[in-house]
């Protein structure tokens, strides 16, 4: 899924951010009158482009989806990270960083099989889902991004007297915030293609059209939804590269 | 006053630190001295409250320093760190200023310790708005003492501060740091391999083997008097005996003769300068003056040897 969602957005890099937002936002509001293409791709489909919910519409539920269970995983993610980087949560930092590694080859629609049992179907399994796979690429990501401080840093800035809070706020967050901004970008991404899964629990987002077009052999439906969440894989791939470059 | 008493620090099986005490006055430069791995670092680090000792304890004005927040602790003793470790998302001037911001100067007061501290230290302006990564090791490490010095701390401690200077670089430091050393009597403690270098610099030198203090005083003293073996061959390269005619004046060698012609030599130059300028003269002999031109004694070659009877 990250490979899919990431080898398009590589390749466009260097197409500028709104020549790619433009195409992006033609796809998902422009989708209806491309009825006539899909209807010379699939003549003997009779309903050729998906009008069950807008594609503005699934747009917005899948960035819903997104955000929320990014920022959910930032939030566990980053503060996992820094209390098994402490002093105090030292011991714990052997198992976790193995759990990152271990639980990243576990597939997401087993733990969306998972957690349906818990949480019954709709949005709610899809962001649990969401959350606990994105959370380790932030998880590793920081940790890695903690690592990297140089040691004589960290020294210097004790030997000069800073707290422990100002040693991690002004030196090591700083410094480590390359490595976080590019587990964020990961699990972003990452979270972009895995949401789609969400449909086959209930959950509105751009992967009910391919659902359903796979359900119902509507081959249409599901170039319609793959092109939209490419399309969004790629742009905000982008967004976080520019935000990147401007942050440095 | 820093008072180390008894203190021992072991890393593993091994004795880092075994049993030592140290006095150093206020005002001192004293220089820690000794082979690789023999604890200059580990000791100097534990004067910060950076390690903790296992046994015995170490107090700074008669204060416990395990009793004191390491950080209030820290930010009053400036420290020059062995791998320089500058802020690499800082520039060099924010680096400069770390101390002075921990302390909450006012801006305009940050804005002129900056000045002061890039003249005392020599930093070229230029500089200051880079990043550490775009200067030379020996650059980078004049940054690291001109942040030691921001803070305008009492205490200053140095582990191998110069080592990475060129020659000229290193004596113009050397020299800089003489000079704040007199003029504020600031307590330094100053760690360095370079047997020559400690006995330039220090007032009290504290010569280290294996976690022990093999002997300690003046450059003098440890010059005159080495205690034991390892003492004697640890300064052995540097001619002992030469190198303390650095620490006499002319004065105190002298006869009371003012009749014989001689090339003039002042009363207050070292014995080392005398003997240099019998060499460069090829005279045995210098006529001794004070600093008015008045001719008070005589100086020979003998003298240098042996204290004349009666001076
Ligand atoms: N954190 C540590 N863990 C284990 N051993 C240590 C540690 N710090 C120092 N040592 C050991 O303690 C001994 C003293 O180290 P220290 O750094 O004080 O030496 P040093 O005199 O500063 O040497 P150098 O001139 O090479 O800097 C060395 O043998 C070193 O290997
Ligand atoms: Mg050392």
């Amino acid at each position: 899924m990250e490979a899919e969602a990431q080898s398009p957005g590589a390749r466009a890099a260097h197409w500028p951010f709104f020549l790619l937002l433009t195409v992006f936002l033609a796809a998902v509001f422009l989708m209806p009158s491309t009825a006539p293409l899909f209807h010379w791709l699939f003549p003997d489909l009779l309903r050729p482009v998906y009008t069950r919910a807008s594609f503005f519409e699934l747009t917005v539920a899948h960035c819903e989806l997104v955000f929320a269970s990014t920022a959910v995983a930032a939030f566990i993610g980053i503060g996992t990270a820094l209390y098994v980087t402490r002093q105090s949560g030292k011991e714990f930092l052997p198992l976790v960083s193995a759990l990152a590694a271990i639980g990243q080859t576990f597939p997401p629609v087993a733990v969306l099989a998972l957690a349906i049992p818990l949480l019954g179907y709709g949005a709610a399994p899809t962001l649990v889902a969401l959350v606990l796979y994105s959370t380790l690429p932030i998880l590793e990501a920081t940790i890695a991004g903690l690592y990297a401080v140089p040691g004589s840093a960290r020294d210097a800035a004790l030997g000069l007297g800073f707290s422990p809070a100002g040693l991690l706020w002004r030196i090591e967050l700083p410094l480590a915030a390359p490595f976080i901004f590019a587990g964020l970008r990961n699990a972003t991404i990452i979270n972009i293609g895995t949401a789609t899964i969400g449909s086959s629990v209930g959950a509105l987002s751009l992967g009910s059209p391919i659902l359903e077009g796979l359900s119902a052999s509507n081959p249409a439906y599901v170039i319609e939804g793959a092109i939209v969440v490419s399309l969004l894989a790629v742009v905000v791939d982008r967004a976080f590269e520019t935000l990147e470059q401007a942050l440095n | 006053m820093i008072e180390v008493d008894s203190v021992s620090k072991t890393f593993g099986a091994l004795k880092a630190i075994d049993g030592l005490s140290l006095k150093v006055e206020d005002g001192t430069f004293c220089t820690l001295v000794g082979p690789s791995g023999c604890g200059k670092s580990t000791l100097l680090r534990m004067i910060n409250a950076m390690i903790a000792p296992d046994t015995g304890r170490i107090s700074l004005r008669g204060a416990d320093i395990a009793t004191l927040p390491p950080d209030q602790l820290r930010r009053g003793i400036g420290y020059v760190i062995q791998s320089v470790g500058l802020f690499p998302h800082w520039t060099v001037a924010d680096n400069i200023l770390t101390v002075p911001r921990l302390l909450r100067w006012p801006k305009e007061k940050c804005a002129k310790r900056l000045d002061e501290i890039v003249a005392l230290t020599e930093v070229d302006p230029a500089w200051l708005s880079r990043y550490p990564r775009q200067l030379s090791g020996g650059q980078q490490q004049r940054i690291g003492v001109a942040r030691a010095l921001a803070g305008d701390p009492d205490i200053i401690l140095m582990d191998e501060p110069f080592s990475a200077l060129d020659p000229p670089s290193r004596a113009s430091l050397q020299a800089a740091m003489r000079r704040i050393h007199a003029q504020s009597k600031k307590t330094i403690i100053f760690v360095t391999h370079d047997i020559d270098e400690a006995l330039k610099l220090g007032t009290q030198i504290v010569l280290l083997n294996k976690g022990r203090i093999a002997q300690t005083g003046t450059p003098q003293e440890i010059l005159a008097r080495p205690k034991d073996e390892f003492v004697e061959t640890f300064i052995g390269g540097t001619a002992p005996r030469l190198r303390l005619l650095d620490f006499e004046p002319v004065s105190t060698r002298m006869r009371p003769e003012t009749n014989v012609q001689a090339p003039p030599i002042f009363a207050d130059a070292s014995l080392k300068d005398a003997l240099n300028l019998m060499l460069s003269e090829s005279c045995a002999m210098l006529a001794v003056q004070d600093r008015d031109g008045r001719r008070v004694g005589t100086l020979t070659v003998a003298d240098l040897i042996e204290a004349p009877h009666g001076s």
